[in-house]
């Protein structure tokens, strides 16, 4: 309460790095050696059923998380481990750029294998913003909950489904097998984001989002915020830079049948185009 | 929530302390990982650049519930970085209330509800003050602390929810040992979830649903039909679940007429999803519970006296706005206004208190008495309206004309299945109303999903996410 008259967000900014710094010394303590120290050459790759942000590493010599490009750094000829807390994928030598969900499973000739799907619908299940389109994101509480049992790997044939509900923080899929293996099949073939190479210590120190310019019509379209996320970016569907237009064909669609039909009929005409010019700017 | 919790919220007190001179700041981003007990809700880790407004002043925002969070969050994002925001709350983690209906059936924790203010002081330079508040010196514009601190503001927003009365003959005590609410969601959640794990079949389970205005009006409903699904499916199909409500039916041709929130939907639970287990009673009265023996007597709304004996009683009492009882703060304020004295009764343009020389006093949330419906979601919209409202007055401007505000809910039938309910509120005549067919507030409702199915239950996961992360993240 001492320092009330000096701006705290800028303070707090600068001092923010002192805990995130400790926090990944007490991690290299933990588990493995830091990413990059004498490991031999390095190479990196992305985990793409689309790119997997969170998703634990770990070899012989190094271990750590896939960073928001769904990349991770190895060394050619080594096996990599991924996992979710306790719940394994599965293992492979990568070779080359990237690393997808089918190579985790000896003998899978596709995704329509049973461990192969498994894999695809738990990493879509625990898609934090529920939106695939923009990567997966699998955060920390994820990984948490999935510890709270005894280690199961996926890629193996013995595991039933149940198993892996048990471990996922709603106690179920939120995706079919076929939705799964449909969106896997649609970005198998995405390339790399290897080239952006690995870089996991600046989470949360990304480019900042600016906010649109001209306010008008920002307060009508906070109420979108709770389901498409904060500045319309995530959720149900990314509303943000083109998108929110679409709104306007929930229109014609009966309520009581669709959320979203029932919610867009709530505004005028005039409040739509307001909440849709606002999320339309840069 | 816990003891090991609080001696742990201490030790990361002193590591910051002793690493920096600051101490209004806690930045706990890079313990969670290592406690293994929060969750920092969201993946969002973008930072997003608060608007360059040029303001200044002090912001203090009481409550780090929903509403509370939002609000903080929000004048940060809109007020711009000149803002000196402070969040009052004692408790390290917020465990969400929404979804902890299924705690109840075993689909989840209460750890996986629970959700810390990381993110504000990380993300947005809120600082967290771990206390609670005693006074308000509305003239003086200044508030006392539980460690006897005084802070001073510009603007105050309350946000501090709800307490719960005693009720049916039963106390503080009771609901905490015995006869747990469970409407706050805690340690009453898994004392309920043990309860009914207990359960053997062929016994009873009593719930009772106070007079509206209440938290989250599907709430109830649906925690009736989680227990009825779990008892039927994991104890047989012998037990009874019987809620009594004090609610009155609109129609007394139809008892189902008495729901508060997704009648249709309900209706249809009661009467063919869960039929046979769930015995609804509408109007009762003079409701007492024994918390020792169990045995619940009231008078059934044909004013006949009953008494039935129960395994587990859950009693859900009415609530009050917290600080609102005798000598509470908010009553000593002067700002728990309603005519019944449980609520703060707010203009709606700006949530600003209506009580005399409240100006800089705005009430948010469950505490407020504002024409929606107490629910997170609607609290998360409410503290938006509050924050617009209030970095357009530091800006010497006024609140906006004609705010809106929205609800929507997913609420599980079964451990697979859910409903939904969704309103617009555009404001008209200085009230809210329920908009529909183009915002059109005349003989307009609240819209319910015309179905009970699995893809609603997905829905609701992705809509629970990204409430959450509108608020905390």
């Amino acid at each position: 309460m001492k320092n009330n008259t000096i701006p705290r967000y800028r303070r707090s900014r600068v001092h923010l790095w002192l805990p995130l710094a400790l926090a990944a010394s007490l991690a290299a303590c933990g588990g493995g050696s830091s990413p990059g120290a004498s490991a031999g050459p390095t190479q990196v790759a992305t985990f793409i059923d689309s790119p997997v942000e969170g998703l634990t590493f770990r070899s012989a010599k190094r271990s750590g998380l896939t960073d928001r490009n769904g990349n991770f750094p190895y060394t050619p000829g080594e096996t990599v481990t991924f996992s979710i807390g306790n719940i394994v994928l599965g293992s492979v030598k990568p070779n080359g750029d990237k690393v997808t969900p089918l190579q985790l499973v000896p003998g899978a000739a596709n995704a329509t294998d049973a461990r192969v799907t498994r894999i695809l619908r738990t990493l879509q299940s625990l898609d934090s913003d529920g939106n695939l389109e923009n990567g997966i994101q699998i955060t920390a509480w994820a990984r948490e909950i999935a510890s709270l049992k005894t280690k199961i790997r996926l890629d193996d044939n013995k595991i039933t489904d149940d198993e892996v509900k048990q471990r996922l923080p709603s106690g179920d899929y939120t995706r079919t097998a076929e939705d799964a293996r449909k969106h896997y099949e649609d970005h198998a073939g995405d390339k790399s984001n290897g080239y952006l190479g690995y870089n996991n210590s600046g989470s949360g120190t990304g480019t900042p989002v600016a906010q649109p310019a001209d306010t008008t019509g920002r307060l009508l379209a906070s109420n979108c915020f709770q389901c498409h996320g904060t500045l319309g970016r995530g959720g149900f569907d990314n509303i943000r830079g083109g998108e929110a237009g679409e709104v306007r064909e929930y229109l014609s669609k009966i309520a009581s049948s669709d959320i979203m039909a029932a919610h867009a009929q709530g505004y005028t005409r005039a409040q739509l185009d307001a909440i849709v010019t606002y999320l339309n700017q840069p | 929530m816990t003891q090991q919790h609080n001696l742990l919220a201490r030790r990361r007190w002193l590591m910051l302390a002793g690493a920096s001179t600051i101490t209004a700041l806690v930045p706990t981003i890079g313990w969670t990982d290592d406690e293994g007990d929060e969750d920092d809700s969201g993946s969002s880790t973008t930072a997003i650049t608060p608007a360059a407004t040029g303001l200044t002043g002090k912001m203090v925002v009481v409550g780090g519930g929903m509403a509370g969070v939002t609000a903080a969050k929000y004048l940060r994002l809109w007020g711009g970085s000149g803002l000196t925001i402070t969040l009052v709350e004692p408790a390290t983690t917020y465990v969400s209330n929404i979804m902890s209906n299924l705690v109840l059936n075993g689909s989840r924790t209460v750890t996986s509800l629970g959700y810390t203010h990381g993110n504000l002081s990380s993300k947005y330079g809120v600082n967290i003050v771990r206390a609670s508040v005693t006074g308000i010196d509305k003239s003086a514009r200044m508030i006392t602390l539980s460690d006897g601190t005084q802070l001073p503001y510009d603007r105050l927003v309350l946000a501090p929810g709800v307490e719960f009365e005693d009720a049916y003959g039963l106390t503080q005590a009771d609901y905490e040992t015995r006869t747990p609410h469970a409407w706050r969601a805690g340690t009453q959640t898994q004392l309920l979830r043990d309860q009914l794990a207990a359960m053997s079949n062929g016994s009873t389970f009593v719930m009772t649903i106070p007079k509206a205005p209440y938290r989250c009006p599907p709430g109830p409903y649906e925690r009736a039909c989680l227990v009825a699904d779990y008892l039927k499916t994991t104890k047989g199909t012998g037990s009874k679940v019987i809620v009594l409500d004090e609610n009155l039916p609109t129609d007394p041709a139809n008892p189902y007429s008495a729901i508060q929130a997704e009648a249709h939907t309900f209706t249809q639970a009661f009467s063919v999803i869960h039929a046979g287990v769930v015995d609804y009673q509408p109007g009762v009265t003079g409701i007492q519970i024994d918390p020792v023996t169990k045995a619940v007597s009231y008078t059934d709304r044909m004013g006949v006296a009953r008494t039935v004996s129960a395994q587990v009683v859950n009693p859900i009492p009415p609530h009050r706005a917290t600080g609102s009882s005798a000598g509470g703060w908010l009553t000593q304020a002067g700002l728990a206004n309603s005519t019944n004295g449980k609520w703060a009764v707010v203009n709606v343009l700006s949530f600003e208190s209506t009580a005399a020389g409240a100006t800089g006093v705005h009430v948010i949330g469950d505490a407020s008495q504002c024409g929606l419906p107490k629910a997170g979601h609607v609290a998360n919209q409410e503290a938006k309206i509050c924050a617009d409202a209030i970095v357009r007055l530091l800006g010497g401007q006024q609140p906006a004309p004609a705010p809106v505000a929205n609800s929507a809910c997913y609420s599980p039938i079964t451990a697979t299945t859910a409903s939904w309910l969704t309103a617009v509120y555009q404001y008209e005549g200085g009230v809210f109303k329920v908009a529909n067919g183009g915002g059109v507030t005349a003989g307009a409702k609240p819209v319910e999903s015309s179905s009970i199915n699995s893809k609603n239950f997905q829905q609701m996961n992705t809509w629970f996410n990204t409430l959450m992360g509108d608020s905390f993240a």
